[in-house]
């Protein structure tokens, strides 16, 4: 069944950075296992080439990149903010803060807002940017699967959205958290958690 | 445990979906539970840490789970497995035992009552940002069902929202154990601000001057 019509379904690509998908970048090493063993890569490259052949929407959903002074006078920063302050991820202008080549906007895709923490939807215009393109079905791709994939779909799931997750679309710190996104919290909020095969099958074939 | 004071003031202890069918024996879901709950002693540190809360002046807010009704999700486009479930088995039902508060755990005089939540975000669709806000609080503490469920929602949307999030690992339970350490061990760290017990919670309870 093709069940994601062109017009109503979006593919988000969270966090498309060099820093996580381009060897030699800060987080690369960091998820280079769980990428592998669900090859990651390969699958994202036929995701994207597939859907935007499908002439589906395509959103960029970028993390916060990091600069001097960012969380100045926050009063409550995560241990999790923290500890990353250190490694500045995703610095604005550094080649680590660019998007990947091959997984980064191309011609026509919406990049949204930058998210502070995990959640695409918060403090962003995602919601608004789906909304007026009509948007009902957003499929989920990218890093990383327990945090800001899940939260991203959590929120959309509670404004309404159909969420699909796809289980080889995405690579995390560690197999737990992948087993975590995909097996023990996805499917308690999710409405459908595909591999790219499955998701493949059921995008409208380009006319 | 530096900078971990909880002021009456600005704290509040989120009480989350304490219906009958989650924590009363004969409740639709009290078997899911019990397993987990009895393991980390969830009954014993709820009533510890509300009567704890109360005593010093801490604010305590309910934040319940949307009451089932009939045809409740009928033209929904999107319902997800839980709500088709939820549908079904009519949990927490509207004008049932189910749906109505344990004893020990519903509202007392002075409470807030959140309005109800849909799916699992006590945020979400709710009045709960807007409570905090008028009531001057900072700080949310997290106790009651389900840890990697409505627990993690909320915890994680309170994030986004600003608020210094706390998740108190033996104050909440879940269908497994493999869900409470999904919830404390490998989620929780990368978006609370702190994973604490019952007893290191109500330790650092003051009542603001």
């Amino acid at each position: 069944m093709r069940i994601y019509p062109t017009d109503r379904t979006a593919l988000l690509i969270v966090d498309p950075y060099n820093d996580f998908m381009t060897k030699g970048g800060k987080l690369f090493e960091a998820i280079k296992d769980t990428a592998e063993s669900v090859n990651f890569f390969d699958n994202l490259r036929r995701i994207i080439k597939e859907v935007r052949a499908a002439g589906i929407s395509v959103l960029i959903l970028p993390h916060h990149r990091s600069h001097e002074h960012e969380f100045d006078n926050w009063k409550h920063m995560t241990p999790f903010q923290k500890a990353g302050v250190p490694l500045k991820a995703f610095e604005v202008g550094t080649w680590g803060g660019e998007f990947n080549e091959e997984f980064g906007p191309q011609k026509g895709d919406v990049v949204v807002q930058e998210h502070w923490a995990q959640s695409g939807f918060a403090n962003t215009d995602l919601d608004l940017q789906l909304r007026q393109r009509g948007i009902e079905k957003i499929i989920l791709v990218g890093v990383i699967a327990n945090s800001c994939i899940e939260s991203t779909a959590r929120f959309g799931m509670e404004l309404g959205y159909h969420v699909t997750l796809v289980r080889d679309g995405a690579a995390a710190f560690s197999h737990e958290g992948m087993h975590v996104a995909f097996n023990i919290n996805g499917p308690t909020y999710a409405h459908s958690i595909l591999t790219t095969e499955e998701l493949l099958a059921k995008i409208p074939v380009a006319a | 445990m530096p900078d971990l004071l909880y002021p009456s003031n600005e704290t509040a202890l989120l009480v989350m979906d304490p219906y009958n069918d989650f924590l009363s024996e004969g409740g639709k879901l009290y078997d899911r539970i019990k397993d987990v709950a009895q393991t980390v002693g969830l009954f014993d540190n709820l009533r510890e840490i509300t009567k704890a809360a109360r005593s010093v002046g801490i604010q305590v807010f309910i934040v319940p789970h949307h009451r089932s009704h009939e045809g409740d999700y009928g033209n929904w486009k999107h319902k997800n497995p839980t709500h088709v479930v939820s549908d079904r088995l009519k949990t927490f039902a509207a004008g049932t035992w189910g749906g109505e508060w344990h004893p020990d755990f519903g509202p007392h005089p002075g409470d807030v009552v959140i309005k109800e939540h849909w799916s699992q975000s006590g945020f979400a669709n709710t009045d709960l940002n807007e409570q905090l806000r008028q009531h001057g609080v900072e700080k949310i503490i997290l106790v009651g069902l389900r840890a990697n469920t409505c627990l993690e929602s909320t915890g994680r949307f309170g994030m986004e929202l600003g608020y210094h999030v706390t998740l108190v690992k033996d104050a909440t339970a879940s269908f497994s154990m493999e869900e409470m350490h999904a919830a404390h061990e490998v989620n929780g760290p990368m978006f609370a601000h702190e994973i604490l017990t019952t007893r290191e919670v109500i330790s650092n309870f003051v009542t603001a001057a």
